[in-house]
């Protein structure tokens, strides 16, 4: 078998001749028609299963949950689908859509921040005669494209659709932000995992609807993340400066910076603790390029393809560890500052993303459920948790989640469980942690080192206190504590004993 | 026979079990129906006043030439007509005293003679539960006076709507309480029980009235010659707690009677700073117990143990036993104002505070301005104007503001077309942190720099616009927008109902 390196590098050379023929046709914007068979082989039908976590009992797995999605060859044995799909899976098939042939698949690799994966055949299976749907380039904004789903598992579905805009967007909830086009027509209410093509060339793979738009990571994208994994230096994945740039817009303040008209500059909004820039860029400089690349008065670089796009799309190009020198003005002075790109993940935030494998972390004091606040918790409540979650945590999210050099999660008690050692408790519910035993903590790792450190005495009994910044107070003795644990394991049948605290 | 004849109908009317109105001809003298035109406030553009709403309500004569109805009857009322049952005439009223916390207000009328053989209506008590009363106003449906009788259901403590902000005792019945009925006398036998004011509209026949404590409370609070308004409390319980012998370990309590609520927040405004503080354990308000659920025996019902402390006047001392550490103690809070809920309650002001330079309209953040989102508005308002609301105190450097300036419009000119409302709230203005709309209209119209550069909360993109233009096109923007006055920065105590003077 050939090894994953080794085919990505096929399809690399199956992309370099195309390319430069591709940017001739990347002009007609009308594309050749093609019928259903031109993908039969090249597009599989991929039944996933997964065992999804209960959001009110984290140490249970809810019914596990079958959907049908849609992966393509890139590679030999190698399919390319959507991070978010396949994440928490237990079991994936693929099945080519002449073909009654179930294959067991596993994921090679999943960048969930970029959401893109890449599936292979379990040990000892073979998707047998496939064509690989080669990558196509980057192509303007106005093109048409055909949008491949798949229906009833097995029937290849073909939607026209126009490409209406290129946006930059998060890949997922709170992933890495990356150019996507906005198609225009008959839009499924959800496509996640379809394929946008275009004379046979894969353009992109959709994500989700916005405003009846289908969304579509760019086949730039999907190449940059191909090329990442096979570069053999590791996975380096998407950089980012670490920095939010607006543009200046007051023509009073362009006028104070003695910016002339139509001459462009990015004022630096917010600089992260965490960014590679922090000691050389402060909020207030203005940025005037980056590398070569000039912005106009929207902050924008011409693209080749998509003309005036915003900066991130070029910035996306890059590999986190790349170097990049940023142009800027402060007080008049022009300065460079060159520093490496970093990666950032939904996990270097206050609030991260989904939690896309393992157990969903938790602690169980005395009936207490704590839980770190990331996007897991709050998908409680309901697909609709940005509108109907708690206004204290969705502020959180909101407003404060940032990445930090001190601050690493918040914890939140989610509920109670209901107990003669907790009772005058057990209707609380969504309260931010502020402090345990008098001193704040920044995980639950952290937590249980504080709760096993000791407690307040008093009384003669030990306590362990948690205080809460809406004010209020818990506090309940380590006394009785493994009793109390027992005794709530059978009660709601929580069978995992690493969920209790543990002295 | 004459003087036993009242006597002999409450007699009657307990037999009979029900019907509670002892003589309506002789009672229906006394109620009025209320008649305003009434402007309310726009908190966009607060200069400007929305088109006239006519209304009715209820209220009843309770001496001393004065009326007695809701606050929300009379509120922004530029016209207020009274008319007495039985009665075609039609009399200008103003009002004297009005307490929009307590949903009550006091009428006057200018020709003393419109009283003449009108009797007072006598106040009673707290009615029983189950107890029969009768709901006597003027609802929609017809110019004549209504009566519907019904029993009470509960009695407890819970927000009076017309601020949405403040709590209180009050009573629920199940008569019905339609739109008109408000500020209408609810009688047990000849006495008024309460004044009906607000009704549940998802519930049928779920009625609620002003208890006689709160009202008394309200015209006791009116006698120096102007009403100061419910005390503010300002301090959080935890309720329960002690029902945990280890907490109530904790805490120090659990010897005998296990009984009392936990301090979880004393803020920073409260009357109680200083007296009490985070983990004091209150064990009785004014003599009475509070028990674990934080209730107290009232009236021989178990009601919140801040009903009490809401019935007390302004300066009044009240008295709490507490258990610090483990040693019980009793320590007075001086009830006061405190903070004014400013932040959380609607506003019934002349108008809001507002002013207007360059044609950015600053007002205040208040529950009125949250409205303009409908009544959902705690679903549909941006998050950080609803949690800037609801959770003041939660986020860092807004407790210590007078209040949250915001711009609630740009009236756009040549000088600020460029600008988007991203976050509304005010941080900082050339630097300086902002507390309040006078604070905004000083350091603009007294600013000599350059440039002004306006930060927003929770927002890195500030303005930064030419302070010299906008000074240039401030007055031609406020002609070209009708913009007049400029500004507006009385306090929100200045009443936008009719008052004497202005009948006058």
């Amino acid at each position: 078998m050939i090894n994953f390196s080794k085919r990505i590098l096929i399809l690399a050379i199956i992309i370099g001749p195309l390319a430069s023929m591709l940017s001739s046709m990347a002009h007609a914007k009308v594309q050749k028609k093609r019928s259903r068979s031109d993908y039969e082989r090249s597009v599989l039908s991929l039944s996933i299963t997964k065992a999804v976590p209960d959001p009110d009992s984290p140490w249970a797995i809810q019914n596990s949950d079958v959907a049908g999605h849609a992966g393509v060859v890139v590679g030999d044995n190698l399919v390319l689908t959507q991070a978010s799909v396949v994440s928490r899976a237990v079991y994936i098939q693929a099945q080519k859509v002449d073909d009654v042939s179930k294959i067991p698949m596993r994921v090679v690799f999943a960048d969930y921040d970029a959401n893109l994966a890449i599936l292979t055949p379990l040990e000892g299976y073979n998707l047998g005669q496939t064509r690989v749907l080669p990558l196509g380039p980057d192509i303007p904004v106005g093109s048409d494209v055909t949008v491949i789903s798949i229906e009833n598992e097995r029937h290849l579905q073909l939607a026209s659709m126009r490409i209406l805009d290129v946006n930059v967007r998060e890949a997922m909830v709170g992933g890495t932000t990356v150019p996507m086009y906005s198609l225009g027509g008959q839009a499924r209410s959800s496509c996640r995992s379809d394929l946008a093509v275009r004379d046979g060339l894969l353009i992109g793979i959709c994500v989700g609807v916005v405003d009846q738009q289908p969304q579509i990571i760019t086949s730039g994208i999907i190449a940059h993340f191909i090329a990442d994994k096979h570069s053999g230096d590791g996975y380096r994945g998407f950089g980012s400066f670490g920095a939010t740039l607006l543009p200046v817009t007051s023509p009073w303040h362009r006028k104070t910076l003695g910016l002339e008209d139509g001459k462009g500059a990015l004022r630096v909004a917010v600089i992260n603790e965490t960014s590679p820039f922090a000691d050389c860029l402060s909020v207030d400089d203005i940025v005037l390029g980056i590398d070569q690349i000039n912005v106009d008065h929207r902050g924008f670089f011409m693209h080749s393809q998509w003309g005036a796009v915003p900066l991130r799309n070029y910035i996306v190009t890059k590999y986190a560890g790349d170097p990049v020198a940023i142009r800027f003005q402060r007080k008049s002075e022009v300065k460079i500052c060159s520093r490496r790109l970093r990666r950032y993940s939904s996990s270097d935030y206050l609030v991260a993303g989904q939690t896309t494998e393992g157990p969903v972390s938790h602690m169980i004091f005395g009936g207490l459920i704590f839980r770190e606040l990331n996007v897991d918790f709050l998908t409680m409540f309901g697909r609709d948790w940005q509108n109907n979650s708690p206004a204290s945590l969705l502020f959180v999210y909101n407003y404060q989640n940032k990445p930090s050099l001190t601050r690493r999660r918040e914890i939140v008690l989610a509920n109670v469980l209901g107990d003669v050692f907790n009772a005058g408790y057990e209707k609380l519910a969504y309260l931010i942690l502020d402090a345990v035993n008098g001193k704040r903590v920044n995980s639950l790792d952290e937590m249980r080192l504080q709760l096993k450190a000791g407690g307040v005495l008093r009384e003669g009994m030990e306590f362990a206190q948690f205080d809460f910044k809406d004010g209020t107070q818990v506090v309940l003795p380590y006394a009785e504590l493994d009793e109390t644990h027992q005794r709530i394991a059978r009660t709601y049948a929580v069978t995992d004993p690493n969920s209790f605290f543990k002295k | 026979m004459v003087r036993c004849l009242p006597i002999w109908w409450v007699c009657l009317l307990a037999l009979v079990g029900g019907q509670a109105f002892a003589n309506p001809s002789a009672l229906r003298r006394s109620v009025f129906r209320i008649e305003t035109i009434s402007q309310d406030r726009n908190f966009v553009n607060p200069w400007r006043l929305r088109s006239p709403d006519m209304s009715s309500g209820s209220g009843f004569f309770i001496g001393d030439g004065r009326i007695l109805t809701n606050a929300h009857v009379v509120s922004n009322a530029s016209s207020i007509m009274v008319q007495r049952d039985g009665d075609a005439r039609k009399v200008p009223a103003f009002v004297m005293y009005i307490g929009h916390d307590v949903d009550l207000a006091v009428l006057g009328v200018l020709d003393d003679k419109y009283f003449k053989d009108v009797e007072p209506l006598p106040f009673g008590s707290v009615p029983k539960l189950r107890s029969p009363v009768t709901t006597v106003g003027f609802p929609m449906g017809g110019d004549q006076i209504s009566m519907t009788d019904g029993v009470v259901n509960r009695i407890s403590y819970r927000t009076y709507v017309h601020t949405d902000a403040h709590e209180h005792l009050l009573v629920q019945v199940d008569s019905a309480i339609n739109p008109g009925n408000s500020g209408g006398p609810v009688f047990q036998g000849r006495q008024v029980v309460g004044v009906a004011f607000q009704a549940l509209t998802r519930a049928q026949s779920a009625g609620f009235i002003i208890p006689v404590p709160v009202v008394q409370r309200f015209l006791n609070d009116c006698l120096d010659g102007s009403y100061d308004g419910v005390p503010e409390w300002g301090v959080e319980t935890q309720e329960l707690l002690l029902n945990n012998s280890a907490t109530a370990r904790f805490y120090r309590v659990d010897n005998g009677e296990r009984r009392g609520v936990v301090v979880s927040r004393v803020h920073e405004w409260s009357p109680a700073k200083g007296v009490l503080q985070r983990g004091d354990v209150l064990l009785s308000i004014s003599g009475k117990k509070i028990g674990v659920d934080g209730k107290i025996s009232f009236e021989g019902e178990r009601v919140d143990f801040e009903v009490l402390y809401g019935l007390r006047l302004k300066g009044d001392a009240v008295r709490f036993q507490i258990s610090r550490d483990g040693a019980v103690q009793e320590v007075l809070v001086k009830a006061g104002l405190g903070k004014p809920h400013q932040y959380s309650g609607r506003i019934y002001a002349k108008r809001p505070k507002y002013t207007v330079f360059g044609g950015i309209v600053f007002t205040a953040l208040t529950r009125s301005v949250m409205e303009l989102w409908g009544d959902a508005w705690e679903k549909r308002a941006p998050l950080l104007l609803r949690y800037m609301m609801r959770e003041p105190f939660e986020i860092e450097g807004v407790a210590e503001r007078e209040e949250l300036v915001i711009v609630s419009d740009v009236l756009v000119n040549g000088a600020n077309s460029f600008v988007v409302i991203g976050s509304p709230v005010v941080d900082k203005i050339n630097g300086k942190t902002v507390t309040s709309v006078q604070m905004v209209h000083e350091l603009l119209n007294t600013m000599v720099d350059d440039t002004l550069r306006m930060d927003f909360m929770f927002d890195d993109d500030p303005w930064i616009l030419s302070a010299k233009q906008l000074r240039i096109v401030n007055e031609e923007t406020n002609q070209r927008y009708g913009v007049t006055p400029s500004f507006w920065l009385e306090p929100y105590s200045v009443d936008a109902a009719i008052s004497k003077d202005e009948m006058k």
